[in-house]
């Protein structure tokens, strides 16, 4: 049992950062969460949430380099810590575990 | 907001670059990127609308990172350090604070009372449970064209019981009179008490609970009487007074009543008032001619109410009422056949509902209840508040900017240890909030102190009673007004950068165009007001000096009202007249002060209302007053007291008559077959009414139809002016002995005659206490920009002082630059105030006119408090040493 609990919308950050390659900052992590998990929300969210889970030491953060627009601020990128990874895993078990204890019929619903 | 479809919402970019703390400013880049996306994904709009909403989600929760708010805890200590400074700051400059906060507390108590007086106003009968199914019907007359010529609450005693008969959404009605005076008897002391008469359904009609007795059966019985609260405890104090007997005096003598009930306190915005509440029933017992019409659907004696079921619709009811009356009263529609009326298919009268609510702002209908009044007055009342509020809160901004003179220092010291500037925004704000909150704190104390003189004014009975949610709303009100207040130099002193407080080169933005331009404007209705109350007073004073033509000094006028007949009267007029100092005395149906009886005649196809008085022989002596011909009715020509008529000189110049005298007057008034009496004199035209009229045609006659107990209503009586109170007492004593039963009424004529103007003089006081308020905030706007210029001109008067200046010179030099604003501020008003009464004058038909004394009054009065408040300023400033002015030089 983890310290530190995941939130459901925090686990589906941690869950975009793991799918994209290291060092990718807000805005491709909303845009696979609007894409894959379908979900929509505020840019402001998910920099809220990838806030938090640093703090969590879920993720670790640097600052990248300027970006090629004028005055371009240096942005913060995101990768998945050895934690993060153990927290998602444990996660998930839990989840299987669970699911695995429930009746289902042939195309995957509850019997 | 037109941009280019590659760029985000440029406001929105820009709220999100001023909120956005240095260290995440890439949010903005991000933001641009997913705008782009969207714009592909999901067109424009939706791009613009999806960014907005990102950037308000940033400004309102926003990064979560730890320097950024509202997450971090930093931000509540600092709170409580402004709070301490801002305490601080206002304990040190109690002065200014004290005005300051003054300024701000007055235009908040103003709007306190102005809210509890429009409220009263528009929620006038609103308290009883069914006030939206409750309607007064009304008769209407109309006009062939289909306007409404006039309306009264007046209708048949059948009509209450008729309607609920025929129509099954009127679930009760009741038949109301309106409220009269009577004599009440209990415990050997009279008094005059306030009557209704209603029939038994008054309670499931209108909500008056009972403190005592059951409202279902208080009325069935022509022998009970509900009391009032406050009657109750007149009569029986705190005990329950069911059963116990009042005496009433309803025809001519006292009839017993037993009190079956007692209603709680009426509410004051209610328009049905009563001290006494009896059954309808005893009137018809009462009265045989109330039992004669009790029928008759021609009579219009009662006010009518009825109380629909719930979900039924008024207006569904009203358009059944036509119908309704010509079933009722299908002699009408015959008197009408061939008539204007018939050809546009329009019937000459009708009924209408009126909603309870609207009772109170529906003025102008013939025998309403209560003092309609206009909703206007809640209008006018409530903009005046805001006015007022709106310039407290910019006095309180340039006041707090003139005293912010001294803080350059801290402020500068403060930016030196890092503050931000939006951080000495919310310090500034902070200030500005505590003090106002301050404000509306003693505002809501002294808005109770005042609230009785409040009363006075505006003829009310306001209680200080305000819902939790009415305090919440001038707490938030306060906090606007502080913010709003204090935004302005907030900002202003917020922009000083250190360099310039350390080296003193402060030059404060509190005088500009713009709170100069506020200054004047604030003299000039200040000005504005004080003409108003100077005029009003000049022509309250004329309306008392004027001489009307008639003798109005030392006439006393007595009731006859109680007197059984005029045997009676005469037996009065008799014992009067042996005692010295009355000079005479003269009956008249009635005072003119009262009603007169009015005879409405068509002349030149326009309805014109002639006075009709009925007197005697003695008029001429008591009254005065000229003929311009002809003679005064004759005590020894017998004939006069049938056939002779006196008129005035309004009636000939009405009727254009060459020579009247020896006319018949059935020749211009309707008149029986032998003509009407002949017209014997003409009088001198005389101000029997308010000077606000032209004196209307009047006719004197010594006969008119009579109603019972004695013709004449009151008797004028000349006395002797130097022992008028022992005359008082010789006619209350002989009163006494003939009718011990009846309180006496006896007034000043001249008092009579004022009450015409009694609405004015309520007026008058109203304009001079806001005269009174303009010119204290115009004052307080003037010390604000003073006191700023004083604190800009600092080393220009050291200098001057270092060079030889004297006190006085250095005043009067400061007092010169502000002249001009007042004298604009004058030739401001002057013009405006010139119009103003011109129109509120040409009310009067008899008036006076318009002098330049008042101008000249009104300027010197502004100009003198002007200099007094900018000397005190100026006194500070040529008084300072100049080493300290000139100190960083």
């Amino acid at each position: 049992m983890p310290e530190t609990s995941l939130g459901e919308f925090e686990e589906l950050v941690l869950l975009a950062v793991c799918a994209l390659p290291a060092g990718s900052y807000s805005v491709p992590i909303q845009q696979q969460l609007e894409q894959v998990a379908d979900r929509t929300t505020t840019l402001g969210a998910v920099h809220r949430a990838l806030a938090r889970l640093e703090r969590k030491g879920f993720v670790s953060s640097w600052m990248g380099d300027a970006t090629r627009t004028r005055g371009g601020k240096r942005k913060r990128l995101y990768k998945v810590t050895g934690l993060g990874k153990n927290a998602l895993f444990d996660v998930r078990q839990r989840r299987e575990r669970m699911w695995s204890a429930i009746p289902l019929t042939p195309t995957g619903r509850i019997a | 907001m037109t941009d280019t479809p590659r760029q985000p919402p440029i406001w929105a970019t820009r709220l999100l670059r001023w909120r956005l703390p240095a260290q995440e400013m890439e949010l903005v880049d991000s933001l641009d990127e997913v705008y782009a996306i969207r714009v592909e994904q999901f067109g424009l709009d939706e791009a613009r609308r999806l960014y907005w909403k990102d950037v308000l989600d940033l400004c309102l929760f926003g990064t979560g990172r730890f320097y950024d708010y509202p997450t971090s805890t930093a931000h509540l200590m600092m709170y409580t350090h402004y709070l301490k400074i801002a305490w601080r700051n206002l304990r040190k400059q109690k002065g200014y604070a004290l005005i300051n906060a003054a300024g701000l507390t007055f235009g908040l108590t103003v709007c306190l009372l102005v809210f509890l007086f429009v409220r009263d106003e528009l929620t006038y009968d609103r308290f009883h449970e069914a006030a939206d199914r409750i309607y007064r019907v009304n008769q209407v007359e109309y006009l062939p064209d289909g306007s409404v010529q006039s309306e009264m609450t007046y209708t048949p005693f059948a009509l209450g019981a008729t309607l609920a008969n025929d129509f099954p959404t009127v679930a009760a009605q009741v038949s109301l009179t309106h409220p009269t005076a009577f004599y009440v008897r209990h415990a050997e002391a009279i008094t005059q008490e306030d009557m209704m008469f209603a029939s038994e359904d008054f309670f499931s009609v209108f909500t008056f609970p009972l403190l005592h007795g059951d409202a279902t059966t208080a009325l069935r019985n022509p022998d009970g009487v509900v009391l009032s609260a406050e009657a109750a405890e007149r009569y029986f104090g705190n005990e329950n007074p069911v059963g116990q007997t009042l005496a009433v005096r309803l025809t001519d003598s006292y009839r017993p009543l037993t009190v079956t009930g007692v209603a709680a306190k009426i509410p004051t915005n209610s328009s049905i008032r009563f001290d006494l509440l009896a059954p309808l029933a005893l009137q018809f017992e009462m009265r045989p001619f109330f039992r004669r019409l009790a029928d008759d659907w021609n009579a219009a004696m009662v006010m009518t109410f009825v109380r629909l079921e719930a979900g039924a619709s008024g207006e569904a009811l009203q358009v059944q009422l036509p119908a309704f009356r010509s079933t009722h009263m299908p002699h009408e529609a015959e008197s009408v056949a061939n008539s204007d009326f018939a050809v546009q298919n329009q019937a000459p009268f009708g009924f209408r509902l009126q909603p309870l609510p609207r009772m109170h702002i529906e003025p102008g209908i013939a025998g309403n209840l209560g003092t309609p009044s206009n909703p206007m007055y809640s209008y006018i009342l409530s903009g005046i508040a805001l006015a007022i509020l709106l310039i407290a809160c910019i006095n309180f901004m340039t006041l707090s900017i003139g005293r912010s003179a001294n803080r350059s220092k801290e402020i500068g010291m403060r930016r030196v240890v890092g503050a931000r500037r939006s951080q000495l925004v919310e310090q500034f704000l902070g200030e500005a909030c505590l003090l106002s909150v301050l404000s509306v704190i003693g505002a809501f104390g002294l808005a109770y102190v005042t609230l009785p003189v409040f009363n006075n004014l505006a003829q009310k009975d306001l209680a200080f009673s305000l819902e939790p949610l009415t305090v919440l709303f001038f707490l938030a009100l306060a906090l606007l007004t502080g913010l709003l207040a204090g935004s302005y130099p907030a900002f202003t002193l917020s922009a000083f950068t250190p360099i310039d407080t350390l080296k003193n080169t402060l030059r404060l933005s509190g005088s500009n165009g713009f709170t100069k331009s506020l200054v004047v404007v604030q003299f000039a209705l200040s000005i504005i007001l004080i003409v108003s109350t100077l005029v009003m007073q000049q022509q309250m004073t004329y309306t008392q000096t004027k001489d009307l033509g008639f003798n109005t000094d030392h006439v006393l006028t007595l009731s006859l009202d109680g007197l059984a007949n005029n045997t009676e009267a005469q037996r009065l007029r008799d014992q009067l007249a042996t005692y010295p100092s009355i000079l005479g005395t003269t009956a008249i149906d009635a005072a003119f002060t009262e009603s007169s009886r009015i005879e409405v005649a068509q002349h030149e196809g326009e309805a014109v209302m002639i006075h009709t008085k009925r007197v005697d022989t003695d008029y001429m002596s008591v009254l005065g007053g000229t003929l311009t011909t002809g003679r005064w009715f004759d005590v020894n020509r017998p004939g006069d007291a049938q056939d002779a008529a006196v008129v005035n000189e309004a009636f000939v110049r009405l009727y254009e008559i060459e020579s009247p005298v020896g006319q018949r007057l059935g020749t211009y008034l309707p008149r029986g077959e032998d003509g009407g009496p002949e017209i014997i004199g003409v009088m001198h035209d005389f101000n029997f009414q308010s000077l606000r009229s032209e004196v209307t045609p009047l006719v004197f006659t010594q006969h008119l139809p009579s109603f019972g107990g004695s013709d004449f209503g009151h008797l004028y009586v000349r006395v002797q002016p130097d022992n008028v109170a022992q005359t008082r007492d010789h006619i209350a004593a002989v009163w006494a002995g003939l009718v011990p039963d009846v309180p006496m009424q006896l007034s000043f004529m001249a008092d009579d005659l004022q009450s015409y103007y009694a609405t004015d003089a309520r007026w008058n006081r109203i304009v001079r206490y806001a005269a009174l308020a303009a010119l204290l905030i115009a004052c307080l706007g003037l010390l604000g920009l003073a006191a700023t210029v004083a604190v800009n001109r600092t080393k220009e008067v050291g200098i001057r002082k270092v060079l030889g200046a004297t006190v006085p010179q250095i005043v009067g030099l400061l007092l010169r630059d502000f002249s001009l604003l007042v004298v604009v501020g004058f030739v401001l008003a002057t013009p405006l105030a010139y119009l103003a009464m011109e129109q509120w004058l040409q009310a009067f038909a008899y008036r006076i006119d318009l002098g330049v004394s008042v101008f000249i009054l009104g300027g010197v009065l502004a100009i003198v408090l002007a200099a007094l408040t900018v000397g005190s300023q100026a006194l500070r400033a040529a008084r300072r040493n100049p080493t300290d002015s000139l100190r960083y030089e």
